[in-house]
Order: structure tokens, then C-alpha cells, then sequence
């Protein structure tokens, strides 16, 4: 007989496979009518549970948390609402293992990533999810499954190399950009997203497998899953704190292996020229004084001492001699993930024992690189370790505080940003923070550039201005300078000043991604991630013997 | 569905189709006359058409009942 198709079921289906048979009790139903409040206002019809199962039960016999994605419902896409039901299920899981029981979290893992209509508030979420996911995976393996069709990509690809175990189907696909985008973006020279036996090639779960980056690959078969599951829940070993990265502990390999990479006639060549960058504009004037940075390398990492605080800076810029051509522009790429990663646990290993340094991460980034190579390589696994470290180092109790200079988009952002204590940002119209450009949105969402350009008026989410995102929670503070392009001395005096207090804050008070959702700015525009976590939390207590 | 009071029953339905009233009314009309029930029904189509969304209505109750 054949086996049952994993992919066909449903989220809640594919939820109760994985558990033992009459264990499965839903949180946060349907009933409970959790439904995004964005899509409506948009013409769009909502689903009761936003898309996602939240599952508690047995997994031979232990204690689980499955979170399901229901790639039938908007690609599976992450919002506000169903986002908010896996960060918070997985903080109140987080809360359960310090306090001492065992509680077995499972991702079942369908998505295109960040949902499009909701924006900035999926980008949140996904950084909340990151956080949580990381912290858990000091205390017990945290199982993803690429689990469905549409596969995982955006920041819930980056989240899938956060687990401790990654299982992956036959017909699944794993990556950061989709094919479509990256053909939008770039041209279908660089990828044709109709080339369905080169994408799979490329992408797909088999290939990366081959490649160690994903743990273990199995048919599409609900038993085959199940069992998968059950057996890391067995007998899986828990990957301790302050390694990283497991797939990628090695950042030095990582890094020798992108530049042994044979560059193939893929290749779309951009201008060599670099553009204005803020990003080291602010770096030469916070960090150098002035003094301008001469290598040509695209991470730039520099120690200071400011007062009593060791800082360390990290900004990533123009760098028109990387290898890849599509990271010449300032763009999170390959060697820029693992760059960072590199630079933030050689910070952790020697501060060991002692004071640990703040981070500061000038944030001045137009995106993730789109292309065939990064994909091919894994730069959602690179993005990923630069994630892992600044979480890492978060945990330890490196203070760290971002500061917004010019754009902070989407993956990029979620890898270099979002993970800091607080974040500070230039209050200058001219910023951009966003998840995708506006004609790959009009793609994926099948809506004209036009109306999409309006959607910002009726969705605040998908606004693109520092305001707005501040709005959101996204800024604990906005910074007034005369000229956010050629900041005078007195400026960036304020600036230095400011990002010292907030160190200082940090210090004082720890804070995470999490955190932000309780900032007074949020009351309104996030009260569906607070009403989520408040349903969750009640039902969690309701639930528990 | 949910049950619903003595009253009677209520029903919502949200679709980003338009023009397909007088299918959905009947779908209600026959469901109601077919079986003797109280209920609150809210419907997301999700792209379902109205004779499938019939079929699923059917199951519901079905499955309710068991």
C-alpha cells in the first residue's frame, strides 16, 4: 500500500500524526476566533486560526508543543496573529524549561515566510520567534520539519536553521528567497523561477541534505515524519548553550568553503560603482572619528572604549570587490552572515569571565542578496548564524543596541538588527524599513504597484518610513541630527551619548525582541500579539494538571 | 458552527467573491429545511466555492453529532 502523503494533510492533520494517538488538545482554537484584523481592511478573507496549529500532547510519551503552519492559508505566511501564536506558545514553553519540566517543541514548518499584508508586523514576530527558539535550545532540542509544499523561506527559513533538528521531506524546498523573487529582483538569467527541475536541484530538501544542511531527509509519508519526530524526541541530544550554530559551528570552514565555491555563468553583473553609504559614514564618524575605513571588506568590526564601555561596532557596507555581485551594495549576503557571526563569538570567547562588551550593530542594510549562488550555498544558514550570535551573545548579557542610519529590510534586518535590546534610529523621513521591494510585493500578492503603493494608507504595517515602524514598537527611540548624510561632530556627539545610555539601560534591565511588544508605542498597533499571548498564556495554566 | 439559541439561527459568511448571493441563500435555505437545527454558522470560504462549502456544512453537523 502506499504511503499516506504528509504534504496533502492539513496543519492540524499533520499535528496529530506527529503525536501519540488521543493526545492532541488545540490551544487557541479556531473558536477562539484569533483572526488577523489586517486582512479584512484589505479584502481579504481571514481564517479562524490565522493559519496556525498550536498543539499540546504526547510524543511517546513526552510532554510536546507542535506548532503548525497551514500552507493552504495565505502561503502559509507569517503575520501578526498566527506569528504572535508561535512566538508566544514558544516563550510560555521557554518559561516551563527553566523552571524546570520538559516540554519538546515541534515546528511543522510551511511557509513562504513574512505574510506580505501585514509587513513589519511578521518581520516583529519572526524576530520573536528567532529569539525564543534559540533560548529554548539551550534546554531541549527544538525539532523543525519542513513539512509541506510550499516549503520554508524569508525569516521562517532562517528559523528552520535555528532548530536543533531539522527534518526535511522528499518535496520540500528550503531557502531564503523564493525563485519568483529573486527573478523579480534580479532577472530570470539569475534564477527562471519556471525551471522547476533546477530549482529542486538547487533548493530542495535533498540537496540540502547533501550539502549538512538539514539533519535528515525522509519520504513524504506520514509515518516516515512521525517517526522522524518521535525519534529526536527519544533519543535526540540536546545541543548546549554557546555553541551556535550546530550546522555551522565553524564559521573559518564556513567562510573557506564560499570562497572554494566555483562561480558558474550565473552571474548578473552589477555596477562596480559603490553608492553613498550610510552605513559607513556613521561607522568612520561613531567609531574612527572620522578616520576613513581603508580595507575593502564589506563587515566592518571595530572595538572602542567609550568611557567605561567597551563597544564593539559592526556595520555592514558597499564593498563593489565582494565575490558576489549581488552582496556589492551593501546587501546582507554570504560572507556578511558569517562574517558577523565570526566577529560576535570572538567577542563571547574572550570576554568570557569578565565584563562582557556591548554590541553595536549600525544598521545601514537594502537587503538580503538575491541570487542563484546565495541560494544555492545556504545564505538562509548564514543569516541564521549571524541571528544565532547576536542572541547568544543577548543571553550571556553582552548589552546590545542597534542604531538605524539608512535602510533596514526584511532578512537582512532580522540577521543584522532585530535581535538587540534596544534599537535607536535616525528620525529622517528618508529611511526605509520594509520587507520586500514594492514590484516583488505586487508580484506575490498578484496586485498592481499602485495598489500596493496604497496600501500603506489603510495598513500601517506595510508603511515603509521609520515612523511608522516606530509606531509599531519597533524603536525605542528616535534621534534628531542636522544631516543624517554627513553628520557633524556635535551630532554624532548626541548619537555616541544616546547609544551609551541605552547601553547603560540594558545594563541595568535586560530586554528582547519580546519586549517591545509591552512598549507604550505598540498599545494600539500590536494589541492582537498582546491579546494572543494573554489567550495562550490562560489556556496554557487551564491546561496544565 | 456553533449551537445556537431558541431564537433561531445566524449565519455569516465572508467571501472576496462577489455575486453569488442567491447560491449562498440557497445552500442556508436547503440546510435548514433538510435539518431541524439551532446554529451559529460563520463561514470563511477561503476561495471554497458554495457547493463545496454545502458539502462541508453536512460533515460538520455529522461530525457534531457524533
Amino acid at each position: 500500500m502506499k504511503d499516506r502523503s504528509y504534504a496533502e494533510k492539513s496543519a492540524r492533520e499533520r499535528a496529530i500524526a506527529v503525536l501519540d494517538p488521543g493526545t492532541f488538545r488545540e490551544l487557541v482554537d479556531p473558536f477562539a476566533r484569533m483572526e488577523s484584523p489586517h486582512l479584512p481592511i484589505q479584502g481579504l478573507v481571514p481564517q479562524s486560526d490565522d493559519g496556525l496549529v498550536i498543539a499540546r500532547g504526547k510524543v511517546r510519551d513526552k510532554d510536546s508543543l507542535i506548532l503548525s503552519l497551514e500552507g493552504g492559508f495565505q502561503g502559509g505566511s507569517v503575520g501578526e496573529v498566527n506569528g504572535a501564536k508561535i512566538a508566544g506558545a514558544l516563550e510560555v514553553a521557554l518559561k516551563e524549561v527553566r523552571a524546570g519540566k520538559l516540554i519538546f517543541p515541534v515546528l511543522l514548518l510551511d511557509t513562504g515566510g513574512i505574510r506580505l499584508q501585514e509587513a513589519n508586523l511578521g518581520l516583529l514576530a519572526i524576530s520573536e520567534i528567532h529569539s525564543a527558539m534559540v533560548a529554548l535550545r539551550d534546554f531541549v532540542p527544538v525539532i523543525g520539519v519542513i513539512a509541506g509544499r510550499v516549503g520554508c523561506f524569508g525569516g521562517m527559513g532562517i528559523a528552520a536553521a535555528l532548530s536543533s533538528f531539522l527534518i526535511g521531506t522528499e518535496i520540500g524546498r528550503l531557502g531564503l528567497n523564493g525563485p519568483e523573487v529573486i527573478e523579480q529582483e534580479v532577472g530570470a538569467t539569475e534564477f527562471d523561477s519556471r525551471d522547476r527541475i533546477l530549482i529542486w536541484e538547487t533548493i530542495g530538501c535533498r540537496r540540502r541534505f547533501d550539502m549538512g544542511q538539514i539533519d535528515k531527509l525522509v519520504d513524504d509519508s506520514v509515518d516516515a515524519v512521525a517517526s522522524a519526530v518521535g525519534e529526536q524526541i527519544s533519543f535526540g541530544a540536546l545541543r548546549p548553550a554557546g555553541v551556535g550554530l550546530t550546522r555551522s559551528r565553524d564559521f573559518a570552514q564556513q567562510l573557506q568553503k564560499i570562497h572554494e565555491y566555483p562561480m558558474l555563468d550565473r552571474m548578473t553583473l552589477s555596477a562596480a560603482s559603490s553608492p553613498r553609504s550610510r552605513g559607513l559614514q556613521w561607522f568612520n564618524a561613531l567609531v574612527r572619528n572620522y578616520v576613513p575605513v581603508t580595507t575593502g571588506k564589506s563587515v566592518l568590526v571595530e572595538d572602542v572604549q567609550w568611557g567605561k564601555e567597551l563597544v564593539r561596532a559592526i556595520s555592514v557596507v558597499p564593498n563593489p570587490n565582494a565575490r558576489f555581485p549581488q552582496a556589492r551594495q551593501g546587501q546582507m549576503g554570504l560572507e556578511e552572515g558569517w562574517g558577523i557571526a565570526q566577529a560576535i563569538w570572538e567577542a563571547i570567547k574572550s570576554d568570557e569571565g569578565g565584563t562582557r562588551r556591548a554590541l553595536l550593530a549600525i544598521v545601514d542594510v537594502p537587503g538580503q542578496a538575491f541570487g542563484f549562488h546565495e541560494e544555492a550555498l545556504g545564505i538562509h544558514l548564514s543569516l541564521a548564524a549571524a541571528v544565532d550570535a547576536y542572541i547568544a551573545a543577548r543571553e550571556l548579557g553582552h548589552p546590545i543596541v542597534t542604531l538605524i542610519v539608512g535602510k533596514a529590510i526584511s532578512g537582512a534586518f532580522l540577521a543584522h538588527g532585530l535581535q538587540a535590546s534596544e534599537i535607536l534610529a535616525l528620525d529622517d523621513e528618508t529611511i526605509e524599513i520594509h520587507v520586500m521591494s514594492e514590484a516583488s510585493v505586487a508580484r506575490v500578492t498578484r496586485r498592481s504597484p499602485k495598489e500596493v503603493s496604497e496600501l500603506a494608507r489603510i495598513a500601517p504595517s506595510t508603511a515603509r518610513n521609520v515612523r511608522s515602524f516606530a509606531g509599531l514598537g519597533g524603536v525605542d527611540r528616535l534621534l534628531r541630527v542636522n544631516n543624517p548624510d554627513l553628520p557633524d561632530a556635535q551630532s554624532v556627539e548626541n548619537v555616541r551619548s544616546e547609544i551609551l545610555e541605552a547601553i547603560q539601560r540594558v545594563r541595568e534591565v535586560p530586554k528582547e525582541p519580546r519586549t517591545r511588544v509591552d512598549l507604550h508605542s505598540a498599545d494600539v498597533t500590536r494589541k492582537m500579539s498582546r491579546r494572543v499571548r494573554q489567550e495562550i498564556e490562560t489556556e496554557w495554566v487551564a491546561m496544565t494538571p | 458552527m456553533e449551537p445556537g439559541s431558541p431564537a433561531g439561527s445566524t449565519v455569516r459568511v465572508r467571501t472576496n467573491v462577489a455575486g453569488f448571493q442567491d447560491q449562498w441563500l440557497s445552500i442556508f435555505r436547503t440546510f435548514f429545511e433538510r435539518h431541524d437545527v439551532a446554529a451559529v454558522i460563520e463561514i470563511n470560504d477561503g476561495g471554497a466555492s458554495p457547493p463545496t462549502v454545502q458539502l462541508r456544512l453536512e460533515q460538520a453537523l455529522e461530525e457534531s453529532r457524533q
